[in-house]
């Protein structure tokens, strides 16, 4: 497994425990109700597992089990998968980090964070499309 | 594909199909008006979907697919991975009651089993976490295979 996938593997494993221990939170806040501001974690913990979690761990998957280059054995150009990375997490962060921001400063209705995450979301689909594209392709077997 | 793999992938069919159904039920009741409380119902159908079905499948294919932990033990500590899938299922299970207690007014039972819920759910979690990091590594050579001894 290259390291691009091993990274991208335990990234969405960590957005996977952070994602769950916040649910757990509100879950128990919905059950206890012992600090009502907490609600403003909710759209977090959807960006932690929907795009940190499961999106992510597609990606890493995709790219390391794809079908490789038929006449070199290589998995294409991993530095697109890294920039891939790099633009998912920092989107997720600031994803995650839009709402508990807001709240702090008094539901402040304009702020960059979240149309920057966009941003970085579109990018590191748009640049994982690129590089993924041409390893969705029958495998061919090896002669040798 | 072993046991434990099965289990996950199986559970996750069976949430996938009381996902449905309970879909099926939301969108009857917002074409028809069944009965309002149906509608409280949607938290439930959203995470039977993600966590019942999504993650649950993931878990599986991911215990089942990736790199062997050790060539003596591929799969790890077994007693991790049911432990996990024991909390996550009673986890889910409170849940989906607890929510739908609670829409129809029950008034103390829905609160133990939803804190019940968030805390199996988040041992789940946890478990399949540590099951699964030491799996995601690059093919085992015979050196590191000694150092696993």
């Amino acid at each position: 497994m290259p390291s691009v996938c091993r990274a991208m593997l335990r990234a969405s494993l960590t957005w996977m425990l952070t994602g769950f221990s916040v649910a757990g939170v509100l879950l128990l806040n919905k059950a206890l109700g012992f600090f009502a501001p907490i609600w403003s974690l909710r759209p977090s913990h959807v960006s932690m597992l929907l795009l940190g979690w499961i999106v992510q761990l597609g990606m890493g998957m995709m790219t390391w089990i794809m079908p490789r280059d038929v006449a070199t054995g290589d998995r294409g150009n991993l530095r697109l998968v890294w920039i891939s990375y790099g633009t998912l997490n920092t989107g997720v962060l600031l994803a995650a980090l839009d709402g508990p921001l807001a709240a702090a400063l008094g539901g402040a209705s304009v702020s960059p964070i979240a149309p920057l995450a966009g941003v970085l979301l579109l990018t590191s689909v748009v640049v994982f499309v690129m590089h993924i594209w041409r390893r969705v392709r029958p495998v061919v077997p090896s002669m040798g | 594909m072993y046991r434990l793999a099965r289990f996950y992938v199986r559970a996750a069919l069976i949430y996938l199909a009381q996902a449905s159904l309970i879909g099926a039920l939301l969108m009857f009741n917002q074409g028809f008006a069944l009965d309002s409380h149906i509608s409280a119902l949607q938290p439930v159908f959203y995470h039977l979907l993600m966590v019942g079905w999504a993650t649950q499948l993931i878990g599986g294919v991911a215990l089942w697919m990736f790199p062997p932990h050790t060539r003596q033990r591929p799969h790890g500590p077994e007693v991790l991975g049911w432990t996990s899938f024991v909390a996550l299922n009673t986890g889910l299970i409170c849940r989906a009651i607890g929510e739908g207690l609670a829409a129809w007014g029950v008034s103390t039972l829905p609160t133990v089993l939803l804190a019940a819920s968030a805390v199996l759910q988040v041992l789940a979690a946890w478990l399949l976490v540590i099951a699964l990091w030491p799996r995601v590594k690059g093919r085992i050579t015979p050196l590191s295979t000694k150092v696993a001894r």
